[in-house]
């Protein structure tokens, strides 16, 4: 009877373990969307002929702003590689940035993923988890030739292409025409004119610059621009690049005095450090400020319900940096070095850069494109038309500050910019947190 | 019970909890432990051994005290107002004029634990909005017509904007414990009280509090846990800032793990935690000697 009791205790805590193990088994579904259909094409993989599984990992969550035209884009590319099966997963800006590491780290790469260009790619290239793109690039010389060139640069480290642009951002304002019409006001071209208008707005009664600063990148983009104006580029480049990086240029300090000279006057409204950047968007779009500084991709979501919007770029600054410049940079989509399909998500890559899929971008999504000479005034919204000239016509564009340096550094920047909104730091204050930390990072990565 | 006293068939009864602890609990924590030690990103293939720097990085920079202040001004008004106050709502709510309407305030007041955490951060932040939030609208309409206050926008009032929400959810979840804590009290004890001529007041002095000492401090242990772990309400309402200005322990470790690609800081500020959080609990420990009776 003991050894009865005995044998069922121990195949009693065998099936508690049992069961318990079974609980934290792999039930993992995919976390996308998946999907396909048949047909032919001529983006076939020159993969084997076996059954291929890509991951795919972007940050267009929203119907109508990404998700259904990467479903789209899947689904094309499958019907025409029957033997691609593509999972998708789609998670939103903030998310990506930490969520991409994580997957990283715990080896569960995604084969084709979405990156941001300068350092936040290269130091997945520099982890060694980037494919390197270039000999399959260079191999198809029509395909080449259809970027813009300066686009690729974006992606490029130590002579090697990790990325494929496939969306082209520019930073601009836009001002609501009918508030521009009814206190006949005029584009600024220089900065007093800009900020002549702005007290004109003011005088009004109204907060002129839509402004929602809660997450900082929002700031830090004013801030990528002013940079560029006030510190000469080959200082900005070296400070830049964390290896040598020091921020002890003044104009630094004048970068974001300019920033400052919006916030004391009142041209921003109330709240903005506690507001997030799609509220200041909505807010422009209901009328209550005249200017809100955006992305060339949010103008579909500005104009959608039939306000009319006008562009300019930011004035030039009377300062010792460049000149002639647009704040933006491509998107682009990276490969796993540990994937095992990287040529098929070379050909995906190609479908996506297609002429097809990148007008379906511009009608579909009103986001600019790389590609050389898709975008018309046909298939393209004024505004759009309008930027893309000022994006054409710069001598450069001026990466975001917050994904070009490195991330310790931009983790420093960001923050003290809020403070100094606040007015708890002064400009001098902020760089010197800037420099402090430039100098930590020097030294871990030396 | 025989079988109780067979020792080999109590630890039988407890390997696959053990088992299960030791792989999910304590083998990630010393893991952290050590890797708190190495330099590393989550998608870096090396890690580099760089012996205390990453406790010497946390403690060198000067946002490390704001942090620690935030998570003790975290912990001291939640003890204040979800250990205190949860006991004097608790004491209330038991009153005999209470007792018809105690079921109302008792959901009324329990019904917000019950919502998940990151909701009610979205919900406060639109309430705290400087332009169209309830709590500023509330004040221009009571006669303040310029009143203007930035709450999260502000470095000074965002921390504490933070702990207000979090009184609001769990001051409920409190009383219920100590709720359950009275009514166990010998009723005659407050009967023999009050014939001897004791006032509310005094009841609750000398009767409801020294019997409430054991619900008291599991109440505030578990607060002040909760206040050393908090990250939630934090991160969703304000990510740490404006600037690093509500940034607490939890926030800090998520922004070196995920920020940063400072995967060697992030576990160094987990053993902090860990240890800040063991304390706590050791203490609660002792002092209620749990076990003994």
């Amino acid at each position: 009877m003991k050894n009865i009791k005995r044998v069922l205790a121990v195949l009693l805590v065998m099936c508690m373990a049992v069961g318990l193990m079974a609980g934290c088994g792999d039930t993992a579904a995919p976390s996308g969307n998946t999907g396909g259909t048949s047909g032919s094409g001529d983006n076939s993989a020159p993969a084997s002929d076996g059954p291929i599984n890509m991951k795919l990992f972007h940050k267009f969550p929203a119907i109508g702003k990404g998700l259904d035209y990467f479903e789209g884009l899947a689904d094309d590319f499958m019907s025409k590689n029957p033997n691609v099966k593509i999972t998708i997963e789609a998670v939103s800006d903030e998310e990506a940035k930490s969520k991409l590491r994580v997957m990283m780290g715990a080896d569960s790469q995604p084969d084709v993923y979405f990156s941001w260009c300068g350092e936040f790619c290269y130091k997945f290239a520099r982890a060694g988890q980037a494919y390197d793109m270039t000999d399959y690039f260079n191999a198809d010389a029509e395909w080449k030739d259809s970027f813009m060139p300066s686009t690729l640069d974006s992606c490029t480290l130590g002579g090697k292409l990790y990325g494929i642009p496939f969306r082209l951002i520019g930073k601009t304002f836009v001002y609501n025409k009918a508030l521009f019409e009814q206190y006949n006001a005029k584009v600024p071209t220089t900065w007093a004119e800009l900020i002549d208008l702005c007290q004109m707005f003011k005088d009004a009664g109204m907060e002129p610059i839509a402004f929602g600063n809660l997450y900082p990148w929002a700031g830090c983009h004013y801030i990528t621009g002013f940079n560029a104006g006030c510190v000469p580029a080959d200082v900005r480049q070296k400070d830049y690049n964390y290896a040598t990086g020091e921020f002890t240029d003044p104009g630094y300090v004048t970068a974001l005095n300019y920033f400052k000279e919006l916030s004391d006057k009142g041209f921003f409204n109330n709240g903005y450090n506690s507001m997030i950047h799609d509220v200041a968007s909505e807010n422009f779009k209901l009328g209550k400020n005249p200017l809100f500084y955006c992305e060339t991709g949010e103008y579909g979501g500005l104009i959608d319900q039939g306000m009319e919007i006008g562009v300019f770029p930011m004035p030039e600054l009377d300062e010792a940096g460049d000149k002639n410049y647009i704040v933006g940079a491509p998107d682009c989509f990276m490969i796993s070095s540990k994937s095992n399909c990287p040529e098929t998500g070379m050909e995906f890559l190609k479908l996506l850069t297609s002429k097809e899929w990148m007008e379906k971008m511009i009608t579909d999504l009103d986001y600019p494109v790389p590609v050389k000479g898709v975008l018309t005034a046909e298939n393209a919204n004024a505004p759009l038309v309008e930027a893309m000239q000022y994006v054409e016509g710069a001598n450069k564009l001026i990466n975001w500050l917050d994904t070009d340096v490195h991330t310790k550094v931009s983790d420093a920047y960001l923050p003290a910019i809020q403070e100094m909104l606040n007015g708890t730091l002064t400009p001098e204050q902020v760089m010197a947190k800037v420099q402090e930390t430039a100098q930590i990072v020097k030294t871990e990565e030396a | 019970m025989k079988v109780y006293r067979d020792k080999r068939i109590i630890i039988l009864y407890l390997l696959p909890v053990l088992l299960l602890m030791g792989l999910f609990v304590y083998y990630p924590l010393i893991q952290s432990f050590f890797f708190s030690f190495y330099k590393w990103a989550s998608f870096s293939p090396v890690k580099e051994w760089v012996g205390l720097y990453n406790y010497k990085l946390i403690f060198s920079d000067p946002v490390i005290w704001g942090i620690l202040k935030n998570n003790f001004l975290y912990a001291f008004w939640s003890t204040i107002f979800q250990a205190g106050l949860g006991l004097v709502f608790a004491a209330c709510l038991e009153e005999k004029f209470m007792r018809k309407s105690q079921p109302f305030f008792r959901t009324v007041l329990f019904t917000p634990s019950l919502i998940a955490m990151s909701v009610i951060a979205l919900l406060w932040q639109f309430m705290y909005d400087p332009n169209i939030g309830m709590i500023n609208e509330a004040i221009r309409a009571i006669g303040f017509p310029n009143f203007n206050e930035q709450w999260l926008g502000s470095s000074q009032m965002a921390i504490y904007c933070c702990i207000i929400v979090s009184q609001w959810q769990y001051i409920g979840y409190c009383m219920m414990l100590d709720l359950v804590g009275i009514q166990k009290i010998d009723g005659e004890l407050f009967e023999a009280a009050t014939i001897d001529g004791a006032t509310r007041p005094q009841v609750f002095r000398y009767i409801t509090f020294p019997l409430m000492k054991e619900s008291l401090l599991v109440t505030t242990v578990v607060t002040i846990l909760g206040s050393i772990k908090v990250f939630t309400e934090v991160y969703v309402m304000t990510v740490g800032g404006p600037g690093r200005s509500s940034e607490v322990l939890a926030t800090a470790m998520y922004r070196a793990a995920f920020k940063n690609d400072e995967m060697g800081v992030a576990c160094a500020y987990a053993i902090i935690i860990f240890i800040f959080t063991f304390i706590c609990a050791a203490i609660q420990l002792k002092i209620s000697r749990t076990g003994e009776d």
